[in-house]
């Protein structure tokens, strides 16, 4: 009797994302979580934001943003290390209202020796108001790969889901 | 009932709520709407359709107006689209900035898409080519 139950025990364990998927899943939500701010944030709790961050990208971490890259443009076509990507995020603004960032439709692939991975989402960034959101959308392809026994973010790189 | 409901908001129509002043005036932000996924299934879209592109799955669309079809050219040029050098009337845009766009071949199975909101930048605003295999379905209303 306690044989098949542990088999169907293990078998939900995995289909609601066990093992490395399931922590790179949850990993994504806290990514998220961390990401997202607060309406009127002070500047104490912009620190403490900022410096969570810093658990979540690996130091040589390489983010293409899509940006043209032109000379003058706000944000350069490729971030490139850990610190670089913090001090562009203590620089953006956000909104007032704040920001909920959130992952959705997320497809984990580990690699065969399970130390790093390649998630493919669509990242949802909502603003403005209750009454009157404003949703931005794009699709990425995060690297990620295990780290001192945390999973860290490697690599970011935006889908076309229109191209030009 | 359930099972109807489920067939009915599962499959044949997809909720919606449109976010964004991209479809102006033809679409309102935070409007409500459906993809209907049969539009489809005996037909393939059209010129003027104004469909539901999926993003990595079912929870983020784009929704936008098909302009040009599978192996036509398309070009824009102060505002003006052309499809293989005809100029394109659009009786749904009714705000239009002088945007440009280099001519664009599409392939077999592409479609080219936009908003009807054509007043803000064109660096601001998404359009493009989009794979037959992203329009889930064709708005309902």
């Amino acid at each position: 009797m306690r044989t098949p139950l542990l088999v169907v025990m293990l078998a939900m364990s995995f289909a609601c994302g066990g093992g490395e998927e399931g922590a790179i899943r949850k990993r994504i939500e806290t990514i998220a979580e961390t990401l997202s701010v607060p309406a009127n944030e002070g500047e104490l709790g912009r620190v403490a934001r900022i410096a969570a961050l810093r658990n979540v990208f690996a130091t040589d971490v390489v983010v293409s943003t899509g940006g043209s890259g032109r000379p003058g443009a706000q944000i350069p076509a490729e971030i490139v290390g850990r610190d670089a990507m913090l001090g562009l995020v203590g620089r953006w603004a956000p909104p007032s209202g704040g920001v909920e960032v959130e992952f959705v439709d997320v497809q984990v692939t580990l690699d065969a020796g399970g130390t790093t991975a390649q998630v493919y989402g669509t990242a949802k960034a909502t603003s403005g108001t209750d009454e009157r959101p404003v949703v931005d959308a794009r699709e990425l392809t995060v690297g990620f790969a295990k780290i001192d026994g945390d999973w860290v973010i490697t690599s970011v790189r935006p889908e076309e889901t229109l191209s030009r | 009932m359930i099972c109807t409901a489920v067939l009915v908001f599962g499959w044949m129509l997809v909720p919606l709520r449109l976010s964004g002043i991209s479809m102006l005036p033809t679409y309102q932000d935070g409007a409500l709407n459906f993809a209907n996924r049969t539009a489809y299934w005996i037909s393939e879209p059209a010129r003027g359709d104004v469909v539901a592109i999926r993003m990595a799955g079912p929870h983020a669309f784009y929704v936008k107006r098909i302009i040009g079809m599978p192996g036509e050219r398309i070009e824009i040029v102060a505002g003006a689209v052309t499809v293989n050098d005809e100029v394109l009337l659009e009786s749904t845009v009714t705000r239009r900035a002088p945007w440009t766009l280099a001519p664009v071949t599409l392939a077999p199975g592409e479609y080219f898409v936009v908003g009807d909101n054509r007043s803000m930048k064109i660096e601001n605003h998404d359009l493009g080519r989009v794979s037959r295999r992203r329009i889930v379905g064709k708005l309902l209303f």
